[in-house]
């Protein structure tokens, strides 16, 4: 058998009725196999009980579901803004042990040691280790939760995942895992292979801005830059291009510049590249609210990027993570893209999708949208992303 | 460098990525200076071990990371 991926995807009305018809598409896919593990992505404007539910009536056994609400759910048969994909896995190949941990905002690490409970430290036979770790996208803990999870877990664990998303709305958004849907909650899932799964990243943004001192911050909100509220240097650097397009930067409502800040994000300067950091929302006062802590003393530039290099950044990260595979037989794979991309790329998103698959072949491909993506490599000490795509491969 | 030897880039490369450079360089020269130990390119292990321990004090992801590289010293 080795390892099986078989995926689905609907925009049914109905929960229940939606959690039955994806199931049934992967199951049909999947032949005589039983999943061991289930991968699920949708839109907040479901009962995510009921489509668990849905799920397990069609498969007829309680096997583990992980996921999260999405900002957009794709498979290579479709791509959806309010729909419900699934990917059933079937594996001897790969091990998986998953868990869920509440109160993470408060208890990053106590999240983990709950989610990770009943995680092995060993499989025999399963040498490589990986996780897949869905975070709240709303609590502002992206890089608090990977390095939670990394010191829990230990440097021997490669990560991949992201933060969950509601399709730009902000207000609320929810992980899956132990047949349960939580807020404010980490799920996760440990994954012991025979061989290595692979993890791709990487962002398309480019600076627009000169340096800007970050001089007030507190946690994930960035109050002043250069002495002067953010988000005033964030109009004064956007006010042109935004000109340029037709929009007037100062008759938009706080909900409207929100939006627009997915494409203008926070590039932080780690030497030869940047670390994209995504101002959620705005306040007010002229504050941002990002998906991370931002430091004081801290140097970022306002940063934009355009489509060809959006689509680019896409089939790099294929490549990268295709090379990276050294020629195995895959299974398929797992895609995170940032809500950004789509925001970007508009009509376009289609041809991401493509782009991926023109490098990665025929295999199955599920992937969402989130408010942050997670790659990280065994020993990092940072892991969570913006604006990025990551690709997780599972070899066959 | 020695095995029992921690430079100052070290610690910065722990953080620039979360950080990036001007963060992660404040960050440290602040954990240093709290250390009580002058500012140098390379620390004993028992003072990047005092480095640690104030990063550790920090709240969210900069004093996790403190955590973990207190580990990885204390292990070498």
């Amino acid at each position: 058998m080795a390892t099986q991926f078989a995926t689905g995807i609907v925009t049914h009305e109905d929960s229940f009725e939606a959690g039955k018809e994806v199931a049934t598409q992967a199951k049909e896919k999947l032949g005589e196999l039983t999943p061991d593990l289930i991968i699920l992505f949708c839109s907040t404007r479901y009962d995510y009980p009921a489509i668990m539910r849905g799920i397990y009536q069609v498969i007829g056994k309680e096997v583990p579901i992980v996921g999260c609400t999405s900002a957009g759910q794709f498979t290579t048969d479709s791509i959806t803004k309010d729909g419900v994909a699934c990917c059933f896995i079937a594996s001897d190949t790969h091990q998986f042990y998953s868990g869920i941990g509440k109160q993470l905002k408060n208890h990053p690490i106590q999240a983990i040691q709950n989610a990770s409970a009943s995680f092995p430290q060993d499989v025999d036979g399963y040498p490589y280790q990986s996780a897949l770790l869905f975070m709240d996208g709303l609590i502002g803990k992206g890089e608090e939760t990977v390095m939670a999870a990394s010191s829990v877990l230990g440097p021997l664990i490669k990560f991949a995942g992201g933060a969950a998303a509601d399709n730009l709305r902000f207000k609320e958004t929810a992980v899956f895992g132990k047949e349960q849907a939580l807020e404010d909650a980490v799920s996760l899932c440990l994954i012991t292979s025979r061989s290595p799964i692979v993890i791709a990243g990487k962002h398309a943004h480019y600076p627009i801005s000169p340096p800007l001192l970050v001089t007030k911050a507190k946690d994930n909100v960035l109050y002043e830059l250069d002495g002067r509220p953010a988000l005033d240097i964030w109009k004064h650097y956007l006010r042109e291009p935004l000109k340029a397009q037709g929009t007037d930067i100062d008759h938009l409502s706080l909900n409207e510049l929100s939006k627009i800040l997915l494409r203008y994000e926070a590039g932080l300067m780690t030497g030869k590249d940047y670390k994209i950091r995504f101002p959620l929302s705005c306040n007010p006062d002229g504050s941002f609210n990002f998906v991370c802590s931002i430091l004081e003393g801290s140097v970022i530039r306002i940063m934009n990027s355009n489509n060809e290099d959006q689509l680019q950044a896409v089939q790099q990260t294929a490549e990268t993570a295709i090379h990276l595979t050294r020629g195995r037989p895959l299974a398929g794979a797992v895609i995170f893209d940032c809500a950004c991309r789509a925001m970007i790329l508009k009509e376009q998103f289609a041809k991401s999708i493509e782009a991926s698959q023109s490098v990665l072949g025929t295999i199955p491909i599920i992937g969402c949208e989130t408010y942050g993506e997670i790659a990280m490599d065994m020993g990092q000490l940072s892991g969570f992303h913006n604006t990025a795509t990551v690709v997780m491969l599972f070899p066959a | 460098m020695s095995q029992s030897t921690i430079t100052f880039k070290e610690f910065i490369d722990s953080y620039k990525e979360s950080l990036g450079m001007e963060g992660a360089e404040q960050l440290i020269k602040q954990a240093i200076s709290k250390a009580g130990i002058a500012h140098k390119s390379e620390f004993t292990k028992e003072e990047a071990l005092k480095i640690c321990r104030e990063l550790k004090q920090h709240s969210g992801f900069i004093g996790i990371v403190g955590g973990i590289l207190n580990s990885r010293i204390i292990i070498r």
